[in-house]
């Protein structure tokens, strides 16, 4: 009965048809029916047979007998209809093993389209990505370029003031091409695409490359930035433009995270295979806990303050996924309040 | 003077290299179609081009190719220039033929160097 109800709960799960099983069930009434009339038969006659040959045997003998031979024919029931049951049972399993087998082949199939689409959406997206910032750097190139042909005074002379607003055009112009190639480079990271283009170049002018591109920002909060580049650094091998962006994310943070008149130093040290390079400041600083969740995508410790200080929070994800890529490491020590150390290495020669 | 060919379909490029061409002290020609460009290469010979990847017509990297494929302006240097900046794009550039990739937004300094290299007057 166990077995049956069991049966019973898994058929309707799996939809069986019903029908069906009115049909096992008719069959087993059927069988156990025929075997159970045959052994009643088999019982009177076995009885009758007994009665008229052994007359003379006392009544208990008879009684005995036809105890046995009841037992007997119902022991025969049971097992007739276990092995229905069982027969039966075996049925439905198989049944429902093929119902089963052909469910994961459909949800296979299922989860394969799934995972398609899920493919085709990623690819929608970094061609979308693609093509939007190649729109976007279309009339940047048109702002960027007549900016720098008014400020060469190329068509005639300009006045002091209007160099100036001339300069804050271009800046801006820059900060969004920044942010423009920033996104590219998340979308490539994204799909580990991200490319470099490795040659010997010489570090202390990529370091000082970088300098420049914050120093404007820095001196207007009074932040000093001091240099120490360790003199015995060979020039390395690896890609510097990817040197470059790594500084620049590292210390337009420093920069804007460290209240006025704080102090920023980027020191280069030789380390035998690797150049080690840290930048620390001692501006607000990070809490332990917040270590690792810096480097992730999109994520900025304190939101509120975030709308302040400005970004999207992708600069670290950027600079983490480019260190990984040349073949170094990043690290972070820091403390609310005392400021911070980024600090990443590079391999002196990959190639 | 030197005759360079700007063939560029979007006007304000064209127009900001032509500028600072022209203010270098070069003779500035232009074609707004890879086909009109490619006609006016194999006409005026120009010593140097600067070309743009996406254009109508023919594309950049259709129009350097036949330029490679023809005689009488295999040797002229071809400067590309485009947004395009992935690495197979400019690995397609090379491929066609070019001498030399830039991407958009270029540095007008590092233009004008670019194209006195390629015309051999670096001092
Ligand atoms: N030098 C630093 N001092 C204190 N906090 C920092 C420093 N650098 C990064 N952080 C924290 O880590 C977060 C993530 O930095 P990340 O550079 O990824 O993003 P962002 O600077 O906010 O934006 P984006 O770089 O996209 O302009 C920052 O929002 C800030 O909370
Ligand atoms: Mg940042």
């Amino acid at each position: 009965m166990r077995i049956n109800g069991k049966n019973c709960y898994l058929v309707q799960k799996t939809g069986i048809q019903p029908f069906k099983r009115c049909m096992y069930c008719d069959r087993n009434v059927q069988e156990c029916f025929g075997f159970q009339f045959f052994l009643i038969v088999v019982g009177i006659i076995s009885l009758l047979l007994i009665m008229f040959t052994i007359r003379d045997l006392p009544i208990l003998a008879i009684d005995i007998t036809i105890l046995i031979l009841l037992m007997l024919s119902f022991l025969g029931y049971i097992a007739s209809k276990e092995t229905n049951e069982i027969v039966v049972g075996n049925h439905l399993l198989k049944e429902l093993n093929d119902e089963l087998e052909k469910r994961v082949a459909q949800r296979t199939k299922e989860a394969h389209m799934v995972n398609l689409d899920l493919q085709k959406a990623l690819r929608i997206k970094s061609d979308f990505l693609r093509n939007m910032t190649h729109e976007l750097k279309t009339p940047l190139t048109a702002i960027l370029g007549y900016i720098s042909i008014l400020q060469e005074k190329q068509l005639g002379d300009i006045n002091e003031k209007q160099f100036k607003i001339l300069g804050s055009i271009q800046r801006n112009g820059q900060d969004l091409l920044h942010q423009i190639n920033q996104l590219l480079d998340l979308s490539k990271s994204e799909a580990n695409k991200l490319t470099m283009e490795e040659k010997w170049f010489d570090l202390d002018k990529t370091i000082s490359e970088a300098t420049v591109s914050v120093e404007y920002i820095a001196s207007k909060k009074g932040i000093n930035i001091s240099v120490h580049t360790d003199p015995n650094i060979p020039s390395i091998y690896a890609d510097p433009e990817r040197t470059k962006q790594i500084l620049v994310n590292l210390l337009s943070n420093a920069v804007k995270f460290t209240d006025d008149d704080g102090k920023i130093t980027i020191d280069a040290k030789d380390e035998g295979e690797f150049v080690s390079i840290s930048i620390k400041d001692t501006g607000i600083g990070i809490s332990r806990e917040n270590f690792k969740a810096v480097f992730e995508p999109f994520k900025q410790i304190d939101p509120e303050k975030s709308k302040k200080y400005g970004g999207t929070g992708i600069g670290l994800s950027i600079v983490k996924s480019l260190v990984e890529a040349s073949g170094g490491k990043i690290s972070l020590e820091s403390e609310p309040g005392k400021g911070s150390t980024f600090k990443f290495t590079i391999p002196k020669k990959n190639g | 003077m030197k005759n360079i060919l700007i063939i560029e379909d979007v006007e304000d490029h064209l127009e900001i290299v032509k500028l600072i061409l022209e203010q270098h002290g070069y003779n500035v020609l232009v074609a707004t179609n890879g086909q009109e460009g490619l006609d006016s290469a194999k006409k005026n010979l120009p010593s140097l081009v600067i070309l743009d990847v996406v254009l109508p017509e023919l594309n950049g990297y259709e129009v350097c190719k036949e330029m490679k494929n023809f005689p009488a302006t295999r040797a002229i240097p071809i400067i590309m220039l485009s947004v395009r900046s992935n690495p197979e794009d400019v690995e397609t550039a090379y491929k066609s033929g070019a001498n030399k990739y830039i991407t958009k937004p270029f540095n007008l300094e590092e233009l004008v160097k670019e194209v006195k290299k390629h015309l051999g007057e670096e001092s």
